[in-house]
């Protein structure tokens, strides 16, 4: 750090721009205004311990059906952020911050790295031309698309715009000089941002880390001609995997297992259809080579100034040089990073490139100019701040300035949206200007503190919906948000949102949406859970304002008072309303609660051309007649797996009562990944549905009685019982089934297209017929076992740092 | 093999016909690599198909010109820079167009080239 602090002193330009980038994200918005939505959200820089407790700890997804993912990564950055808040107090201030670290270590990074290559040409001393040079290259660092464009709507992963360069300057100077400190910065580094560093959203981590390893150590060989430092690497390693235990091991220890999102992502390559390289060949016409030696921005495509930089480039080179390694090798690294990012070079190259989707792995670029557009700049970037400088040497100082000067001006001009702020004040796509920027509504806080206080676990259904999976919610200014729901990821409450998240009824939906099939409607929301309508009144969220996206395929109502109808013919009473926002609630009647057990099952063959996302629920929904059933105590189960729990005989019928009468289901839960539940007066086999995503995961295990007795709810005249749910963050007994053995592994199935159940048959538990079970996502636990093992790194890792630094100090 | 096989290259050309076909080129180097240049612009700008044939042929036909004319790095780069112009010029008028993305393979490939003989020609010291 010291050294850091001794560069910028030194070079007080870089340091004068460095404040000025640091400083200019401050400007961007005004007090209260937030740029929370996109793909990912950001909101955590709103609330990071909502956030944090909705999202973090435990791996099912607080949103739609509650599928398994590993979220822990989040965790170190999350709390970062909570930290930050409690002094600034402000989301606003918090945005500016991190902005200005993406601005300003983009830069101070970039420029560092460029000079620690020229120091092995000529010394520790920097000449004029290459002290210019790096500046240049770190603006069209900054100033590039791949930092710019991908400000709005940034996804938690764009912090890697100065993490890559921070992280690769630290190795490098660790190379040099082989202090142990710049390893033990570089993984402080990693720990803090780990989201860049997992591997439940890996393309960041692995478009850039290993080609930068690779180009470190044929530096570290070629270059600089030291030996491999094995003990920084082995150090670096260990730690390394010991502070990103928490979510490398989860997600590791899955990777076998077939159907799991990692698991798909690995080996979707080995198929016999192959995702990745399909969903490639449809958009490889998009990979562009000039768009990639220019790097336009988005909104100024056009610019004279575009060519500046590569003409200097190319003059760099037509200058007389010694032989230069370092440039070589950087030439190699630029060459290979623009085919992986704009695969069109040559024919035999795309058929090499399509031959790559063969790796295991290799299916996460399939967005090709996305994903590797971080690396490609980067090197980039070390290519131009290299051949610049041997053109600078050969110039008269004033002509040096002249062009310095001229290129700087040229890049800031076409950058201006940088300095008036229009970087992130943009309006919504397809809207009729419809700010992204937000001042968060009063009201909307206050449904989202109502809902959070509801103390069942009823998922809650949005109006409107989108097409997609976004929320979509007005603020004060007239800004809109959009984004995945507040509802799921600060209250911790599953809803659905858009389309994508009622898979696999999505296609059901649209199809019952069309003919306005309102009893059947009921039934599906019943299938998933639905007990609350969150009905959001405010016209700028409608088409009025968007009318081209995101409303369209679903053909849902287009206008509030056309909503308001379709929400009353689909809900009942209204249990809260503040300003634009009513939540509705559904008849209790047609309610299914998180655990039931089936009085009727429904057997289908599944129909080959639904087999496919969002589509599978047309396999027995709606075609299916339910006959006057009036219990929606329910199950479709397809007949293959119904072959492995029960008589064929059975399963050829189309349907199958089971005698529930007397059966009473009490339930409670624990946290997102566990739930106690006492099963009363079963004497017969019958069917458990649990309407939690299926996984092979949930387990269920024979314990002793529940504790608590507050009831929270009760459903179908006292069959069913919720009781409150428990309000500990963290579980206070987390390895508590350990030594239990699971039980009904083998009759685990998935109904209703994504639902977990189990046929019980109590004989086989005991002679009596009240059984306590928990039932438990047993991944969870590794979650607690890598915990700790981070835990423990930590603490070694803080207290070799502290022996670093004393040893300096002595 | 690496015998055999230089004996032959060899053979072909100290040939007669390749002999006479040299010296001719070498006469008229300047419009040679004129002619050549153009023909890449041709391809740019005129010929709306991709071949790698044509590439490659071309590539080629520059290496063999590179030690027939001892060309220096230098005037490849100097051919980047046309192209270079070319595909800006190019992306201005036509966005990302076949012709543009053209200009752009072509310069990344003598780029390419360019760097290896600069780098087989710099001296160490």
């Amino acid at each position: 750090m010291k050294h850091l602090i001794y560069l910028l002193k030194k070079h007080k330009l870089v340091l004068l721009m460095s404040v000025i980038l640091f400083i200019l994200p401050f400007f961007w918005l005004n007090m209260g205004e937030m740029d929370l939505g996109g793909d990912s959200n950001r909101l955590y820089f709103y609330d990071p311990i909502s956030n944090f407790k909705a999202f973090a700890i435990y791996s099912v997804v607080p949103s739609s059906v509650g599928i398994v993912a590993y979220n822990q990564y989040f965790i170190p950055f999350v709390l970062f952020i909570a930290f930050l808040k409690s002094i600034f107090h402000s989301p606003t201030i918090l945005i500016a911050i991190f902005n200005g670290f993406k601005l300003a270590g983009s830069f101070i990074f970039t420029f560092l790295i460029i000079k620690e290559l020229f120091r092995k040409e000529i010394g520790a001393k920097m000449t004029l031309a290459q002290s210019m040079a790096a500046i240049l290259g770190a603006i069209f660092y900054t100033f590039s698309p791949s930092v710019v464009d991908n400000m709005k709507y940034a996804l938690v992963t764009h912090n890697q715009v100065f993490l890559n360069p921070m992280t690769f300057y630290f190795l490098l100077r660790y190379l040099t000089i082989f202090s142990l400190k710049y390893v033990w910065f570089a993984l402080l580094i990693t720990f803090i941002f780990s989201a860049n560093f997992s591997l439940q959203a890996p393309p960041p981590f692995f478009a850039f880390y290993p080609l930068a390893i690779i180009f470190l150590l044929t530096y570290n060989f070629f270059v600089l001609q030291k030996p491999i430092p094995w003990k920084g690497i082995i150090v670096g390693i260990l730690f390394f995997l010991g502070l990103h235990a928490f979510h490398l091991f989860p997600v590791a220890s899955i990777v076998f297992d077939k159907g799991s999102e990692f698991n798909t992502r690995v080996f979707e390559g080995a198929s016999k259809v192959n995702p990745g390289l399909e969903y490639f060949n449809a958009i490889r016409g998009l990979g562009k080579v000039s768009e990639h030696i220019l790097l336009p921005l988005e909104n100024k495509r056009l610019s004279l100034s575009l060519i500046i930089i590569p003409v200097l480039v190319m003059l760099g080179f037509l200058t007389p040089k010694r032989k230069n390694r370092t440039l070589l090798l950087v030439s190699i690294f630029f060459f290979t990073t623009l085919f992986l990012v704009s695969a069109n070079i040559t024919q035999v190259g795309v058929e090499f490139y399509r031959k790559l989707f063969s790796l295991p792995g290799f299916g996460m670029f399939r967005v090709f100019f996305g994903q590797w557009q971080w690396v490609y700049t980067f090197f980039y970037v070390l290519l131009v701040g290299l051949s610049i400088s041997y053109l600078f040497s050969k110039l008269k100082k004033k002509y040096v300035y002249i062009i310095f000067i001229f290129a700087i001006g040229s890049m800031i001009a076409r950058s201006w949206i940088v300095f008036n702020g229009e970087i992130v004040n943009v309006f919504h796509r397809g809207s009729k200007d419809v700010k992204v920027v937000i001042r968060m509504d009063p009201n909307y806080e206050k449904i989202l503190d109502y809902i959070k206080e509801i103390p069942n676990d009823g998922r809650v259904f949005h109006m409107p919906f989108t097409d997609y999976g976004y929320n979509i919610v007005g603020g004060a200014n007239r800004g809109v948000y959009m984004g995945q729901s507040m509802v799921s990821f600060l209250v911790g409450k599953n809803d659905f949102a858009g389309y994508q998240n009622i898979d696999p009824f999505s296609e059901v939906f649209v199809k019952l949406v069309k003919e306005r099939n309102y009893p059947l409607i009921k039934q599906m929301m019943s299938l998933l859970q639905i007990r609350y309508v969150l009905y959001n009144s405010d016209e700028i969220i409608y088409d009025k304002f968007f009318p081209t996206f995101p409303y369209d395929y679903t053909g849902l109502p287009s206008s509030p008072s056309v909503a308001l109808d379709f929400v009353n013919n689909i809900s009942g009473k209204k249990v809260y309303q503040i300003g634009h926002y009513s939540l509705l609630e559904v008849d209790k009647k047609q309610y299914l609660p998180h655990l039931y057990a089936a009085s009727e099952m429904y057997f289908y063959n599944t129909i080959p051309k639904y087999d496919v996302q969002y589509s599978r629920a047309l396999s027995f929904f709606p075609e299916k007649p339910l006959d006057s059933n009036s219990d929606p105590r329910i199950a479709f189960i397809d007949r293959m797996t119904c072959n492995t729990i029960l008589p064929i005989k059975t399963c050829n019928q189309n349907n199958s009562h089971i005698d529930i009468k007397d059966i009473q289901i009490i339930y409670q839960r624990i946290n997102p990944t566990k739930y106690k539940v006492t099963i009363k007066n079963a004497t017969k086999p019958f069917l458990l549905v649990f309407q939690n995503s299926f996984s092979s995961h949930w387990k269920l295990y024979r314990t002793t009685p529940i504790a608590s007795r507050n009831i929270s709810d009760s459903y179908f005249n006292g069959g069913i019982i919720e009781l409150m749910p428990v309000s500990h963050i963290f579980d206070k007994n987390p390895f508590e089934t350990n030594k239990m053995k699971s039980v009904y592994g083998s009759t685990h199935v998935k109904v209703n297209g994504y639902a977990n159940a189990w046929y019980i048959r109590p004989s086989e538990l005991s002679g009596n017929s009240d059984h306590e079970l928990i039932l438990e996502m047993t991944t969870q636990k590794t979650v607690y076992y890598s915990f700790i093992v981070s835990a423990v790194s930590l603490l070694v890792f803080l207290l070799y740092g502290v022996k670093l630094l004393m040893k300096q100090k002595l | 093999m690496k015998k055999i096989l230089g004996k032959v290259l060899h053979k072909i050309l100290t040939s007669e016909k390749i002999e006479k076909m040299t010296s001719f080129l070498k006469e008229n180097k300047k419009i040679v690599l004129a002619l050549f240049v153009v023909s890449i612009f041709v391809d740019i700008f005129f010929v709306k198909s991709n071949s790698d044939i044509v590439i490659f042929s071309i590539l080629l036909l520059y290496g063999i010109f590179i030690k027939m004319f001892q060309i220096k790095s230098r005037r490849t780069f100097l051919l980047c820079l046309a192209l270079l112009a070319a595909m800006f010029i190019n992306f201005l008028f036509t966005g990302p167009s076949i012709p543009t993305e053209k200009a752009a393979v072509w310069l990344v490939l003598f780029m390419a080239l360019g760097i290896f003989q600069q780098w087989r020609e710099n001296p160490t010291k």
